[in-house]
């Protein structure tokens, strides 16, 4: 039977491809904030108005990419899992439509508000509150729906939840108490509010919502693509079965501990930081217990990286998440922590993972389900561009900010002969110069694959005439 | 399907089979042993890490651990091991700067040296935000670095203005808008070496400016008056007539008037972060930097080739202007060229204007000076 007439597919197309068209417009932001920080005047543009500058547009960089890209890249692919690994529709198509609809009205919403400067001014939260109420009505029936399709499944068919399943599960319940904790708020008007916390304890109940955002959204979640993508496309079983139990459970217990680590060195009590550092160098082993079962799951099939570019896409990935994954828990290590703190090695850190693994798992996954719900094939040389540019382009991006945060960190401390500074702050600010040219490089080539991904992709499917499925 | 045949024959798998294809299944590997023993060093590195650091919460207080660390500690051990070799050092130096007066601390080659070094980070960050990192100004903030002083260039009138802040006061001028275009056009004029209109000179002679600025239009230090007859202009502007014209009618730090000239230094005496001694040391350091007024003996010029100033052969045209130039190259070289050196050499040169030439070279000796002894503006590595 066509896919398209067994399953509710209509709301994962349209999760794709906007997910596509928010990765082009998040990445975009992304280039014009760095290019704001290599060349001061772009804040401004003589206009002599706010919308533009960087305190601005910068949460709206990180809201396109994280909420508008991964959110709907998230919902696109629990929505076609959940389905296909349970031979069921979904609980409720309709229901569905309205996580959609609700999903990109909130996007719309801080489009508008963030450059108009109403924000909670909480990192990755910055949205108001009657925003985070809409987040909250979307995220909870994105939740239900995927519980309930799960629940309906004949289990005589399918007695066992596939491990995909278990990590979108975990991260859809963790987001929702997180957002909702960290989102309380007394509100004064329509665009203003108060955090119900105060001071270190606003603080903390901050990172570790915004750790998790990282923890849970973008790792538990991409987990889950990963478990489903890797072995469909590389038509092979998943290496260990015992090994994604035992990083499953892992994951879910230690990544919640981990926000305080953002902390270290400030008013939080001792601790709570060192808490925090613990748990984060605990949790490099329960990381790459994904990663090594994914690439794994390559043995005896790494001939098909040769030609698989969408493969390649996802493998890949992998790397950078392994990477990423070990480079954290280091940094919040104490001593690591002294020097990469508040430093633009921060920056590389969040990036190798969000362009190396969020991204690129990510594309993988929807180049996948683009071939077959549409039933097409896409050009595997504008896949082949598409993975160079976005794979220089990350790398390049990841150097220049190593180089950079780590010199501004020694910068920082270093003291000369007399005892005294060796640099002012504005002389740490200018030395960072070349390396911010050097990222707005990376994010271009970023930028441009994005766009290759979207022509490749509608061109294929409006070549292929099988529009009319689509909207079946 | 797990009671289902097995549709993938020797295949180790666990028996759950998924998708339409029933082609997504796990198989029975043990995870590799590295693996496990890594995760098993992970839960007692967790144990050992908080056993050895302050990590549990314990009845209204926490455990200490037994590196006994804290983040406090770790920040006095660190200011007490700089404190130390400061001490050790240079404790005779900061002995002698307190107990010396500022023209002692000038004459004293060795004082001087040390008092400029160890300053230039505590101007950078105290007042380069407005006076630039190299004391050359920016629009609404006098330049430090010239002989052109607004409250005076005595290490004591320096001083004065770190310790106390300054406040620019000037009334607005009541006169028509006529005339006040017409003064406008005067200063300027007398500002750039003219002789300026009749109408205008009567008008500053008639409407109470020579009560501030004296009739010689040379100012007044010590009402913090500015000197117009100079051509140099605290509120620099693109269009510096509208900024002439801003300040005569509305004044500066008028409180009532939103178009009046803001002219504010803040008092860094009052400051809980710069002690007395690093105020001795800023004055120094910003007498230092091209204008203060010099002090009985004249400072000795540097030895270095590269701090050397070219000296122009005659105080003819081509010879000043090809010595501002030769100047401009060597600051051009040490990173320490200011604003409009370079702006100037290009005017004169088009002008013809000696008198231009003279202030370019002037300034480019200065920053000469300034690079001598304060290093380049820019890091190198």
């Amino acid at each position: 039977m066509n896919l398209v007439e067994k399953y509710d597919l209509g709301v994962v197309k349209w999760f794709s491809i906007m997910a596509t068209v928010y990765l082009v417009v998040g990445t975009l932001v992304g280039v014009y904030i760095a290019s704001e920080l290599a060349w001061p005047f772009l804040n401004d543009l003589g206009l002599d108005v706010p919308y533009f500058q960087f305190g601005r547009l910068r949460p709206l960089h990180t809201n396109a990419v994280i909420f508008a890209f991964g959110g709907s890249a998230l919902m696109a692919t629990a929505f076609y899992i959940v389905q296909r690994t349970n031979q069921t529709r979904l609980w409720s198509n309709k229901m569905a439509w309205f996580t959609f609809i609700m999903w990109n009205l909130v996007i719309v919403s801080a489009v508008v508000t963030l450059p108009l400067g109403m924000t909670q001014a909480k990192e990755y939260a910055e949205l108001e509150w009657p925003i985070d109420i809409a987040i909250t009505l979307a995220w909870a029936t994105y939740l239900y729906n995927f519980i309930m399709t799960i629940h309906i499944r004949d289990r005589n068919k399918v007695p066992h939840v596939y491990v995909a399943n278990w990590f979108f599960m975990g991260m859809m319940v963790m987001v929702t108490y997180l957002h909702v904790v960290n989102s309380l708020a007394i509100p004064v008007s329509l665009t203003d509010s108060y955090s119900i916390f105060s001071g270190v304890q606003d603080a903390m109940i901050q990172w570790w919502w915004g750790h998790n955002a990282v923890g849970f959204f973008l790792t538990a979640g991409f987990l889950g693509i990963m478990y489903y993508f890797i072995p469909k496309q590389a038509q092979r079983p998943i290496y260990s079965y015992r090994l994604s139990v035992i990083h499953f459970w892992a994951l879910m217990f230690g990544y919640v501990w981990l926000g305080a680590h953002h902390l270290q060195y400030t008013a939080l009590p001792d601790w709570a930081g060192s808490l925090g550092a613990t748990i984060s160098l605990a949790m490099i082993i329960p990381s790459w217990g994904g990663a090594l079962n994914g690439i794994l799951t390559l043995s005896g099939a790494w001939d098909r990286l040769r030609e698989d570019y969408i493969l390649r896409f996802l493998i890949m990935s992998l790397a950078f998440y392994a990477m990423s994954t070990f480079e954290g828990p280091v940094m919040s290590a104490k001593t690591v922590n002294a020097l990469s703190h508040y430093t633009d090695w921060t920056i590389g850190h969040v990036h190798s993972g969000a362009l190396g693994w969020n991204i690129m798992v990510a594309a993988g996954a929807l180049y996948h389900m683009i071939e077959k719900i549409y039933n097409v094939k896409l050009s595997s040389k504008l896949l082949a561009i598409h993975f160079w540019t976005h794979t220089i382009g990350t790398v390049v991006y990841i150097v220049s900010m190593w180089v950079s945060g780590i010199m501004q960190g020694l910068m920082w401390r270093a003291y000369d002969e007399y005892g005294t500074l060796a640099y002012t702050f504005a002389e740490s600010v200018s030395a960072m110069h070349p390396y911010y040219v050097m990222r707005v490089m990376g994010g271009v080539l970023v930028v441009l694959g994005a766009v290759t991904m979207l022509i490749n992709i509608v061109a294929t499917i409006r070549k292929s005439g099988n529009v009319q499925t689509a909207n079946a | 399907m797990s009671e289902h045949k097995n549709p993938y024959p020797g295949e180790n798998n666990t028996g759950h089979f998924w998708d339409d294809d029933q082609d997504v299944r796990e198989l029975n590997n043990r995870p590799p042993r590295w693996y496990m023993v890594a995760m098993y060093i992970s839960a007692i590195s967790v144990v050992v890490y908080a056993l050895y650091f302050p990590a549990i919460p314990w009845f209204g207080d926490n455990t200490k651990g037994m590196a006994n660390w804290s983040s406090i500690d770790e920040l006095n051990e660190s200011v007490a091991e700089l404190e130390k070799y400061r001490q050790e050092k240079f404790a005779d130096k900061e002995k002698a700067i307190s107990e010396s007066s500022l023209e002692e601390i000038v004459l004293n080659d060795d004082l001087r040296e040390y008092a400029v070094k160890t300053t230039k980070v505590l101007f950078g960050e105290n007042c380069a935000a407005c006076h630039g990192a190299g004391g050359q100004g920016n629009d609404g903030f006098p330049v430090l670095a010239d002989d052109d002083w607004l409250f005076g260039g005595t290490l004591s009138a320096i001083s004065a203005s770190i310790i106390n802040g300054r406040q620019g006061n000037m009334p607005k001028m009541p006169m028509t808008a006529d005339e006040a275009n017409t003064l406008a056009d005067y200063i300027l004029a007398v500002g750039s070496g003219a002789a300026g209109s009749d109408a205008g000179k009567a008008l500053y002679m008639t409407k109470g400016c020579i009560g501030c600025h004296s009739p010689t239009m040379a100012g007044n230090q010590a009402l913090g008056a500015v000197n117009l007859s100079d051509g140099i202009y605290r509120f620099k502007a693109d269009d510096q007539k509208a900024s002439v014209l801003r300040t005569i009618t509305h004044g500066i730090n008028q409180a009532h008037d939103p178009q009046s000239q803001s002219a504010v230094m803040p008092a860094f005496g009052a400051s809980n972060v710069i002690d007395t001694v690093q105020i001795k040391k800023l004055a120094v350091y910003v007498h230092q930097l091209g204008g203060g007024v010099k002090v009985k003996a004249v400072t000795k010029a540097s030895a270095d080739p590269r701090y050397t100033p070219v000296v122009a052969k005659s105080d003819s045209f081509a010879d000043v202007i090809a010595a501002a130039e030769a100047n401009y190259k060597k600051n051009l070289d040490q990173g320490m060229a200011w604003r409009d050196t370079g702006k100037m050499i290009k005017k004169a040169k088009k002008d013809k204007d000696v008198v231009l030439a003279e202030k370019a070279n002037t300034q480019a000796v200065n920053a000469l000076r300034q690079a001598s002894v304060a290093g380049t503006a820019g890091p190198t590595f």
